[in-house]
C-alpha cells in the first residue's frame, strides 16, 4: 500500500488556509462596517471627522466584503479548473 | 426485452433513489447551522441548497471515477446484481439513520453496502482494500479532524477581530455586529451545498457507471455518460429540496449551540474540506466533515459547549455505518443469488422497508414549520439593535393598549 501523504497535507494546509483566509477577510470587514456605525450618530450631528471615519471605516468594510466574495469565486474556479485539466 | 437490461435498468432506479436520500440526508450539512442562527428561513435554505446541489454535481468526475473504477480489484467480474445489492444496503441504512435523526455518512453507507455485496459475491480478494484505504478510510478519519481544526481557528480569529470593550458597547449602544455573520452565512452555506453537490453527486454517477460498466452498456474506459450526470445531478437536487427536516434539528442545536460567526466559520470549513479533497478525488464524507466542523467551532467560542453525548451517539453511528450496510448489502446480494425471482424479492423488500420507516416517521412528523423548535430564540442573536429596538417599542405599545383597554372596562363597570 501506498500512501500519497503529500495529497493529505495539501488538504490540510488548502482547508485550514483557507478557511482562515476568508474568515478573517470577512471578520474584519464586519469590524469595520461596525466602527463606521459606532461613528454615524456623531457624523449626523455635524462632527467632520466622524463623517470622515465613517465613510473611510464604510468604504474599507464594503471592500473586504468584495474581497471575500472574490476569494469565495476564486476558489470555486480553482476547483473546476483542477478537476477539468485532470486526466 | 433482454434480462441484464432489465437489471442495469432496476441498478439505474435505485441508485437515483440512493441519490434522492442522500440529498435530503444531507440537506443539514450546508443548512442546518443558518436555519438554527436565523440567517434563513428554512425553505428558502432547502431551495439554495437545491440549487447549488444542481450545479455542483456538473463540475467534475474525479470523485465519480473513484467509485467505478477504484473499488475492486482487476479481473473481478463485477455484476449489477453486486450493485444492486450494495445499493439495497446504502438505502436501508440511509433511510433509518434519517428516521433517527442522526447524521451519519450516506457515502460510508454506499461504501459499506457495496463492499459487503463484493464480497458476498466474490469474497474479500475481490475488494481493492488499498484504493479503499486511501481514498475512503483515511480521509474519513483526518477529514473530520481537519475541518474541526479549522473551524476552530476561524471561530477564534472572527471572535477576536469583532471583540468590543464594554465601555464601546455602552457609549454608542451598538454591540460587536456579529449579527452580520448571517449575510456571510448565505454565502458560506451555498459553497458547501455547492461542494456537496461535487462530492456526493459524484458518488451516484460513479455508481451508475460501475453499473454500466458490469452490465456491458458501456466499456471500462468510457467516462462518465451526460444522460448519467444529468439524472444524478436532478436526483440528488430533488432531495435536497425535499429537506431531511429531522437531521437538521439534530445538526442545528443537538451538537453545540451554534451563533452566526460561528456558524459562517464551520460551514467556511465544511465547504474548504470538500473542494479541496474533491480536487485530490477523495470520496469523504460530506456529513462527517459537517459535524468535525460545528464541533471545532462550539468549541472555539469562549463560553461555547459541545453536547458530548450527542457527539458520542453521532460518532457510534458513524463506525456502525460501514458494517451495518455492509451487512445489508451482503443479505441482499444473497437473495440475488437467486437469480431473477431473488433479484424482484430484494427490490420488494427494500420499497417495503422504505414505506414502513416513512409511515413510521408520520407518527412524529419534523418539517419546515417545526424544525426550529428547539432553537427558538436563535433568530434573537442575529436580530440587529435597530430590530430589537423596534421589537421593544412594539411590545411597549401593545401593553400600553392593553392597560387602556383594562382601564376602559373597569371604568365602565
Amino acid at each position: 500500500m501506498n500512501i500519497d501523504w503529500n495529497k493529505f497535507e495539501m488538504v490540510a494546509i488548502g482547508t485550514i488556509g483557507f478557511t482562515a483566509f476568508m474568515v478573517v477577510v470577512y471578520s474584519l470587514g464586519v469590524r469595520f462596517l461596525t466602527n463606521a456605525q459606532h461613528q454615524e450618530a456623531a457624523a449626523k450631528k455635524g462632527n467632520a471627522k466622524a463623517a470622515r471615519s465613517e465613510l473611510a471605516n464604510r468604504i474599507a468594510a464594503y471592500a473586504l466584503f468584495a474581497l471575500s466574495a472574490a476569494i469565495l469565486a476564486y476558489g470555486v474556479f480553482i476547483m473546476f479548473e483542477t478537476m477539468y485539466t485532470k486526466k | 426485452m433482454d434480462q441484464m437490461f432489465l437489471v442495469v435498468a432496476a441498478v439505474v432506479a435505485i441508485a437515483l433513489f440512493f441519490d434522492f436520500t442522500n440529498g435530503f440526508h444531507d440537506t443539514a450539512n450546508a443548512m442546518a447551522t443558518p436555519i438554527a442562527t436565523g440567517a434563513l428561513r428554512p425553505k428558502t435554505a432547502v431551495a439554495i441548497a437545491a440549487i447549488m446541489n444542481l450545479i455542483g454535481a456538473f463540475l467534475g468526475t474525479a470523485v465519480a471515477k473513484t467509485i467505478s473504477t477504484g473499488m475492486f480489484n482487476e479481473g473481478v467480474n463485477v455484476l449489477p446484481q453486486m450493485v444492486f445489492a450494495g445499493l439495497t444496503g446504502a438505502v436501508v441504512w440511509n433511510l433509518l439513520t434519517w428516521f433517527l435523526g442522526l447524521p451519519s455518512s450516506s457515502s460510508h453507507a454506499l461504501f459499506g453496502g457495496l463492499v459487503g455485496a463484493g464480497i458476498a459475491f466474490s469474497g474479500f480478494e475481490s475488494i481493492n482494500f488499498a484504493n479503499m484505504v486511501e481514498k475512503v478510510v483515511i480521509p474519513a478519519l483526518f477529514a473530520p479532524f481537519i475541518a474541526a481544526v479549522a473551524a476552530f481557528v476561524a471561530t477564534r480569529l472572527a471572535y477576536v477581530i469583532t471583540m468590543r470593550s464594554d465601555a464601546e458597547r455602552a457609549a454608542t449602544g451598538i454591540a460587536t455586529g456579529r449579527g452580520k455573520y448571517r449575510y456571510g452565512q448565505w454565502f458560506s452555506s451555498s459553497l458547501v451545498a455547492l461542494a456537496h453537490g461535487t462530492n456526493d453527486g459524484q458518488k451516484t454517477m460513479g455508481v451508475i457507471t460501475l453499473g454500466l460498466i458490469a452490465g456491458g452498456v458501456i466499456s471500462a474506459e468510457a467516462g462518465v455518460p451526460l444522460w448519467v450526470m444529468v439524472s444524478a445531478a436532478i436526483a440528488i437536487a430533488a432531495g435536497t429540496y425535499a429537506g431531511g427536516w429531522r437531521i437538521i434539528r439534530t445538526m442545528g442545536s443537538g451538537l453545540a449551540e451554534i451563533k452566526p460567526p460561528q456558524g459562517f466559520a464551520s460551514e467556511t470549513a465544511t465547504g474548504s474540506a470538500i473542494l479541496a479533497s474533491s480536487i485530490f478525488g477523495f470520496a469523504l464524507s460530506t456529513t462527517q466533515v459537517a459535524s468535525g466542523s460545528v464541533i471545532g467551532a462550539g468549541l472555539g467560542r469562549r463560553g461555547g459547549a459541545v453536547r458530548w453525548t450527542k457527539a458520542g451517539q453521532i460518532v457510534l453511528a458513524w463506525f456502525f455505518t460501514l458494517p451495518a450496510s455492509a451487512l445489508v448489502g451482503a443479505a441482499s446480494a444473497w437473495l440475488t443469488h437467486l437469480g431473477t425471482v431473488g433479484l424482484i424479492v430484494d427490490g420488494v423488500l427494500m420499497i417495503a422497508v422504505s414505506i414502513a420507516i416513512f409511515q413510521i416517521s408520520r407518527r412524529n412528523k419534523v418539517n419546515h414549520h417545526n424544525v426550529r423548535s428547539e432553537v427558538e430564540g436563535a433568530a434573537k442573536a442575529v436580530a440587529s439593535p435597530r430590530q430589537v429596538r423596534k421589537e421593544a417599542q412594539a411590545a411597549a405599545a401593545a401593553a400600553k393598549k392593553a392597560a387602556k383597554r383594562s382601564t376602559k372596562k373597569g371604568g365602565k363597570k
